[in-house]
This record gives C-alpha cells, sequence and structure tokens, in this order.
C-alpha cells in the first residue's frame, strides 16, 4: 500500500474520517496504532511479528536503562539493545549477501535458507528507531515511554515507517505527551505537503524511470551520451522519490496532528559533498553523526582519526542503503570526498580565497565539482552490479557510440528540474512573502498541483525505491 | 476543520467552472483536439474526413495531423491525377502520424516514382480482416490499380480482439468466409462520444482513463461473479482463433489478390544488441507465418525485416521507436519507412505507367 496508490488515499481517508468522529483521546492512539499495523501488515502479515518483537524488546531495555542503577548497567542495557537490534538487521538483511561474499571465492552459494529470507519492508528504519530510543534514553533527551502503546505507535506510526524520515524518540514521543488534535491549519499544511510530494514522485521520479531502467538494464546498447542523459535523470528521479516520499510522510503526518523532521532541503544546489549532506537525507546524516560518528570519537582524536571516522561512517551508511558491495562502494566514495573536502578547506582552499579570480569562480566551479561528483556516485548506487558500474562509466568517459535516445519526457522534466532549482535559488517564494499564505494562493496551488497530477502522472506508480533499503 | 463559508459552494462552483474552462483552453492549444472520431457503419468508427487535429501518439508525443477526405493521413486525391493508384492498407505502422507524410514510405516511394500516386488507406487499430472489409467499401471511391497491405506483429492480437466469426469449409480444415461481429457506430458510449466530440479536455481524460477504468472494472466483474468465463465469447462455434491466423490470412490475402494484385509487407519484431546486432525476436516465426498465407493465396511477399536488420547494422540506430519510447519498439521511424520503401519499390518493378480508369 504505497502513498500513491488508490486503496491508501481509501485508508488515509477512512481513517482521517475515524479520528475526526472519535473524541477520545486514548482511542485517537489506539486507532492510529492499529492502523499502523494494519497498514504494515498490508504488505506481509509475517512482518507484524518482527515489528512487535522489535517494539517488545526495546520497550523493555528502554525502562531498564532508564531505571538501572548504575552508568555502567546503563551502558550494558545499550549495548545489549543495539545489539539486538542490529542483529535483526543483520540477519534480516545482510545475513545472505555476507554469506554469499565469503563463499563465492570458494565457488560456493550460501544456504538456501539464507538466499531465501526476504527481507521486510521498512526494517532499516525502524531498528534505527529503535536505536535511537536506547541511547536518547540513556543520554536522557528523553523519558522511557510509560506506555508499550505510545512506544509502539512510535516504532510503527505508518507515515514514516518504512522509509523514513528517521525520527528520534526525543522528537516523537514527546508529542505524544499531549492529546493528539486534528485541526484546519494543520490539514491544509499536511494536504499541500502531500501534493508537493506527490508531483515530486509521480512527475518527476516517474516520468524518468522507465528510461533510467532501460538504459541501465542494456548498458552496452545505449550511447555515451545517453547514458549521461540516464546518470542525470536517475540524480532526478532518486531525489524526486525519496524527498516526495519524505514530503507525503510529512505532509500525512502533520494532517494527523504530528510533525516530522525535514529530510531534503534542495541538495542540488549544494556547494560541496559535506554540504550535499546537510541537505540530502538529512534525519540519516544527523543519525549517524550522533549514534555512529560521535559515539566513534568525532573530531576529538586529532586529524587522522576525524578523518577516518568520517570514512568509516560513510561507508556503513553507504552498507545500510543494502546488501551489496555497489553500496559500500558508494558510501565509500562519498566517505572518501567528505575527507578530500576537510583537507581541502584545510591547505589550499585559505590561500585561493585570498586570489581575487577564486572569489568569481568559487561558486560555480564548487557547484560543478560537486554535482559532478553526486552524479558519478549515484551510478554504482543505481546499477547494483560492480560489472555494470565500470562498463556504464567507461562509455560515459569516452562517449561512446551506441543507440541514441533522448527520451523527450525525461528531457522536459529535467528542464523543469532546473527552473526549480533556479526558481529557488532566486528566492522566488521569500520574494513573494505573505502573498503565498493568502487563501486564493493556497486554492491556485492545490488546484494547480490536483491537475498536473491528474492529466500526466503516470498510471501505474512505480514502488518507492527505499522501500528496498 | 476549517469553518465553512456560507457561500463556499457557490465559490467552489464558479472556481471550478473557471478552472475547467482555462483547462479546456490548454488542452486545446497544447495537448490534444476534440475527439474526431464519428461513426461508420462497417468499422463501428472512423477520423472525420477533411479535419485537422492536435493528438496524443504515445511514441512521438502531441502531433498536428489533418485527414483527408476519406478520413486517412494523406493528401486530397486530386480528380485530374490519373495515374495509377496504389492503396497501401495497414494500421498505424502504415498511418504514420509520427512522421512528415514526405518521410514515410508512401511519400518515398511516391517520390522515387512519380508515376505512381501511392494512397494511404491505413487506420490505427486495424488488423487485415477489418482492412479488407474497410477495402470493399473503399475500393470503388479509390479504384486502386494494386493494393499492398503491411501486416505487422500486432495484428495477431488485434484480430482475437476484434471478434471475427469464420465460416469454416464442410470437409476440411479451411475457412470459407468471415464476417465482423456487428458495432453499433460509437457503441461503448454515446454520450462520452457525443462530448468529447465537443471536449478537448473530455478527449483527453477518456484516452487517458478509459482503458484501465475498463480493465479495473472488467477485473471487479470478474471478481464479482467468479462463475463467469471471460473467454466463452471468444470459445462460440464459428469463434476465431489464434491457431486460424495463417488460414484466413490466406483467404484474406486471396480475395484482394484476385480483384488487384496484392503486395504482403510484413514488419517483423526485431531485437535490437549491441554492436549492430538484431534477430527477430520469435525467431521469424511471425513473418514465415504471413509469408506461406501471401504465397497460397498468390501474392507478392515482402518480408522487411532483413531490410530493417541492415538498416540498423549500417547505421547503429534501430529503424523503429521515437524519443517518447525506448528506440527499438513500437512504429517505424523514419529510417525504418526508408528501409521499408527501398525493399519494396524492388518489387514495383516495372508497374506503373498511366491509370486505366
Amino acid at each position: 500500500m504505497i502513498f500513491t496508490s488508490l486503496p491508501f488515499v481509501l485508508f488515509f481517508s477512512l481513517l482521517y474520517l475515524l479520528l475526526l468522529a472519535t473524541r477520545n483521546d486514548i482511542a485517537r492512539r489506539w486507532i492510529l496504532l492499529l492502523s499502523s499495523f494494519f497498514f504494515y501488515g498490508y504488505w506481509n502479515a509475517w512482518y507484524l511479528l518482527l515489528i512487535w518483537a522489535v517494539t517488545g524488546w526495546s520497550w523493555i531495555i528502554g525502562r531498564y536503562i532508564a531505571n538501572a542503577a548504575s552508568p555502567q548497567r546503563k551502558k550494558w542495557g545499550v549495548a545489549a539493545g543495539v545489539a539486538l537490534s542490529l542483529v535483526a538487521l543483520a540477519v534480516f538483511k545482510y545475513a545472505g549477501f555476507f554469506a554469499g561474499s565469503i563463499l563465492s571465492p570458494f565457488g560456493a552459494r550460501p544456504p538456501s535458507f539464507l538466499r531465501d529470507i526476504v527481507l521486510p519492508v521498512g526494517i532499516s528504519f525502524y531498528t534505527f528507531h529503535s536505536i535511537s530510543y536506547y541511547v536518547d534514553v540513556y543520554r536522557r533527551q528523553v523519558a522511557p515511554a510509560r506506555s508499550l502503546r505510545d512506544y509502539a505507535l512510535y516504532i510503527a506510526f505508518f507515515p514514516q515507517l518504512v522509509a523514513g524520515p528517521i525520527v528520534r524518540a526525543a522528537q516523537f514521543l514527546p508529542q505524544l505527551a499531549r492529546p493528539i488534535l486534528l485541526t484546519g491549519p494543520n490539514f491544509a499544511a499536511g494536504i499541500r505537503l502531500v501534493l508537493a510530494g506527490a508531483v515530486q514522485k509521480l512527475l518527476l521520479a516517474d516520468q524518468v524511470s522507465p528510461f533510467v531502467d532501460q538504459v541501465y538494464a542494456h548498458p552496452a546498447l545505449y550511447s555515451g551520451a545517453t547514458e549521461w542523459l540516464a546518470a542525470l535523470a536517475y540524480a532526478m528521479q532518486i531525489f524526486g522519490d525519496f524527498s516526495g516520499y519524505s514530503l507525503m510522510a510529512i505532509g500525512l503526518a502533520r494532517i494527523l496532528g504530528f510533525a516530522l523532521p525535514e529530510n531534503f532541503r534542495m541538495p542540488y544546489i549544494s556547494m560541496s559533498v559535506v554540504e550535499f549532506w546537510r541537505r540530502w537525507h538529512i534525519t540519516l546524516s544527523f543519525f549517524l553523526r550522533d549514534y555512529l560518528y560521535i559515539p566513534l570519537g568525532g573530531n576529538r582524536r586529532g586529524l587522522v582519526r576525524t578523518q577516518l571516522n568520517v570514512f568509516v561512517t560513510m561507508l556503513l551508511g553507504g552498507l545500510w542503503h543494502g546488501a551489496s558491495w555497489n553500496f559500500v562502494l558508494w558510501g565509500g566514495l562519498h566517505g572518501g570526498a567528505i575527507v578530500w573536502n576537510h583537507l581541502w578547506e584545510r591547505w589550499p582552499a585559505p590561500w585561493l580565497e585570498r586570489q581575487a579570480l577564486w572569489s568569481f569562480l568559487r561558486r560555480p566551479v564548487c557547484w560543478a565539482l560537486t554535482f559532478l561528483f553526486v552524479i558519478l556516485a549515484w551510478v554504482p548506487f543505481r546499477a547494483v552490479h560492480f560489472d555494470t558500474t565500470m562498463l556504464l562509466l567507461e562509455r560515459m568517459w569516452t562517449l561512446s557510440d551506441g543507440v541514441r535516445w533522448f527520451h523527450t519526457p525525461t528531457v522536459w522534466t529535467l528542464a523543469g528540474f532546473a527552473l526549480w532549482h533556479i526558481a529557488y535559488l532566486c528566492s522566488f517564494r521569500s520574494r513573494l512573502g505573505n502573498v503565498l499564505e493568502e487563501r486564493w494562493i493556497y486554492a491556485l496551488e492545490a488546484a494547480s498541483l490536483v491537475t498536473l497530477l491528474v492529466m500526466f502522472a503516470p498510471l501505474q506508480s512505480s514502488p518507492f525505491i527505499y522501500f528496498q533499503f | 476543520m476549517p469553518a465553512i463559508p456560507r457561500n463556499f459552494v457557490a465559490r467552489l462552483a464558479l472556481f471550478g467552472i473557471a478552472w475547467c474552462i482555462g483547462l479546456e483552453l490548454l488542452t486545446r492549444l497544447f495537448l490534444v483536439s476534440p475527439s474526431n472520431v464519428v461513426p461508420d457503419p462497417t468499422l463501428g468508427s472512423k477520423y472525420a474526413p477533411n479535419s485537422t487535429v492536435l493528438i496524443e501518439t504515445p511514441d512521438a508525443g502531441f502531433l498536428r495531423v489533418s485527414f483527408n477526405e476519406f478520413g486517412f493521413n494523406d493528401g486530397p486525391l486530386a480528380p485530374g491525377d490519373h495515374r495509377r493508384r496504389i492503396l497501401v492498407l495497414g494500421d498505424s505502422y502504415v498511418e504514420a502520424f509520427q512522421l512528415p507524410r514526405t518521410q514515410n514510405f508512401l511519400g518515398i516511394m511516391g517520390r522515387d516514382r512519380p508515376d505512381l500516386r501511392f494512397v494511404n488507406g491505413a487506420r490505427s487499430g486495424l488488423d487485415p480482416v477489418t482492412e479488407s472489409l474497410m477495402l470493399e467499401k473503399l475500393a470503388p471511391l479509390i479504384r486502386p490499380a494494386r493494393v499492398i497491405i503491411l501486416v505487422n506483429s500486432g495484428d495477431p492480437a488485434d484480430m482475437l480482439a476484434d471478434g471475427i466469426t469464420v465460416r469454416r469449409c464442410t470437409g476440411t480444415q479451411g475457412i470459407c468466409d468471415y464476417t465482423l461481429r456487428p458495432i453499433p457506430p460509437l457503441h461503448r458510449s454515446r454520450l462520452a462520444g457525443l462530448l468529447s466530440g465537443r471536449s478537448a479536455l473530455l478527449t483527453y481524460l477518456l484516452r487517458r482513463f478509459q482503458q484501465p477504468i475498463d480493465t479495473q472494472w472488467a477485473h471487479l466483474r470478474g471478481r464479482l461473479s467468479p462463475n463467469a468465463r471471460p473467454g466463452a465469447a471468444t470459445r462460440a462455434p464459428g469463434a476465431y482463433a489464434a491457431k486460424d491466423f495463417e488460414p484466413l490470412l490466406a483467404l484474406v490475402f486471396r480475395r484482394i489478390a484476385q480483384r488487384y494484385g496484392l503486395i504482403v509487407v510484413a514488419v517483423p519484431d526485431l531485437q535490437f544488441e549491441s554492436a549492430g546486432r538484431s534477430a527477430a525476436a520469435d525467431g521469424g516465426a511471425f513473418e514465415k507465418r504471413v509469408g506461406a498465407a501471401a504465397l497460397k493465396a498468390g501474392a507478392v511477399f515482402f518480408d522487411a525485416g532483413p531490410a530493417l536488420m541492415s538498416a540498423y547494422a549500417r547505421s547503429g540506430q534501430p529503424p523503429n521507436g521515437f524519443a517518447f519510447r525506448r528506440p527499438g519498439t513500437g512504429h517505424l521511424n523514419a529510417e525504418g519507412h526508408a528501409a521499408v520503401a527501398h525493399g519494396l519499390e524492388r518489387y514495383l518493378g516495372a508497374f506503373g505507367g498511366a491509370a486505366a480508369g
């Protein structure tokens, strides 16, 4: 049941009407929790057993951490909780991959029970939620949830359950301390976000996905120029797909009276890879920073160790995305680029800043290099196999001959995407100021977005890319 | 929820009407024109004669097309033109909305053979059976000296969907006659047809949503009445089945060939690989069946497959497909039409000269 499907629209409409009709706050919480379980079980009812297990043990361990007498015991509690969550993730997500990686040099395959493990949707996200809970309780950033129902709602809250944004316990649980309020302004703001997200998903990502899928499926067939276009299109596709999903999740939560954190902030205008990660999948970046990079030592142990911590964090961040060495490669590329970025800021940059020419060139050069790097780094992310990655990069580099295909919808969509970014850079929205808050502008915006969706959205939406992670 | 003002509904209705009018104008300007499909007693519907419309094709986007006095994508037949007429039948492959008329194979052959007038008699969705029925009505008006019929790999499925009834010859497995299921003009929805003839927006929305709605409806109906067999109609006595493709094609070809002389062109599905390699998608089975039917009917047969494959080997670009869809799939592009034209010209040979009547 994906957000852009008819069953979900029916599900959410019924849920909202039911919540409106229910005045009792406790009843509203139960309705939200049960509907979240229904939403999750709609994929596969067996997955519910896993999410219930993760919820149960993390709630118990959270209470143990909060009530433990000594700091040592608290630490043990956190370690046990994190280990349990990671074991669940490792078994369901990585067991087959690691077994295959170890056995393949000997010409053997992993046993069938490992190969047949099905990745439960959203496991990467809700295990992170549980880890956030242990650590936030340990750091006293949030009080342990008193009610298992409220804690289960934090883990299973359906807008953010399957693909984020990654919500920390300290961000979500305090919202459950007050009654669930369904208000007009929240509804209007939420609808605006949902529509904007649907446009990003259906009119950006889904317009180009057939083209990208085709080119990546036949890397030797198409010309180098077509493969460049596909690389560019994939950058837009993954942004539209994931940012669109996140916006819809935030909007749906807002309609239900909850605030979820922002996940994307125009990442492709970044001037450096460091800035890119402050704009791309923000909740993951900050999660990795606070729950992995800082515990590894952060920047407190000298230059070399700091850069090593950055690299390891990004490597593991890459692996989190999927059980494939290509994701590790992608994470490693970004880790390497961030290290390079740090070193650049330390040595050549101060000297360059003093050169007159650099003040003119800095912004376009930094943007172009960052954008080019990000585009090229998406190639292994999308190609999945190492051989395909190398073939594609080689053909792009040599501008190989082959079938030329300049897919018109992709070119138009890319042009629209570029225009949108230019409008953002010109502060188009902020120049309009309060005009955007006028009711008639809201009506016009909503009608335009709905019209665009009705007229041009593909009738068969593809699944969200991040569901597989 | 926000408080609803007293005149909210009136405002909303006004806003909706203004919005729809604006959308209608934008649709007419940039997307499609109101439907120009009109009733036809033989085939149910046809394009309105002498109309010009903006249409959407799945593989080439939004195009402006003018239809002649017969409702075909071709220029008018000048009364003073006494060249011999060669009528080309087919479906959207021949109709070729995606290309300027000078670039489709009729245009190319017309340039190479100025002594002949190639008349485009093709319409989307037709197949050899419906084309032959259309020919009966069209022939007295066009008076073709020869007929070319193009068969592509989508035709077997079209023939299955058409609701053809065949009469089998007594004592043999052959087919002696065929008829179409009676199609009331614009039978699907008279109201939708009437309205879409006036509204571009409705035309666009109907074309976009009618098929998925029909599919969902059929699915739902199947669920509601699981005992009803959707395939029952096609298994009725005399119903055309896939195995009848070749004998029925032979009968259709024979009837045309006996009256006009016929050239059959087969355009198979091809699979394109890197380095200019390509192959017939089904191992060449389709064109073999069409070729066998043409042979039985005494018609000239031209398999366009090798010409299209050699065009790909030469240029490295598939001879079919446009920018909206994957190259190598769907309709022939300019390269493909050129390959078909040059291959076909050899079969026309010395045929030509002044019209006999």
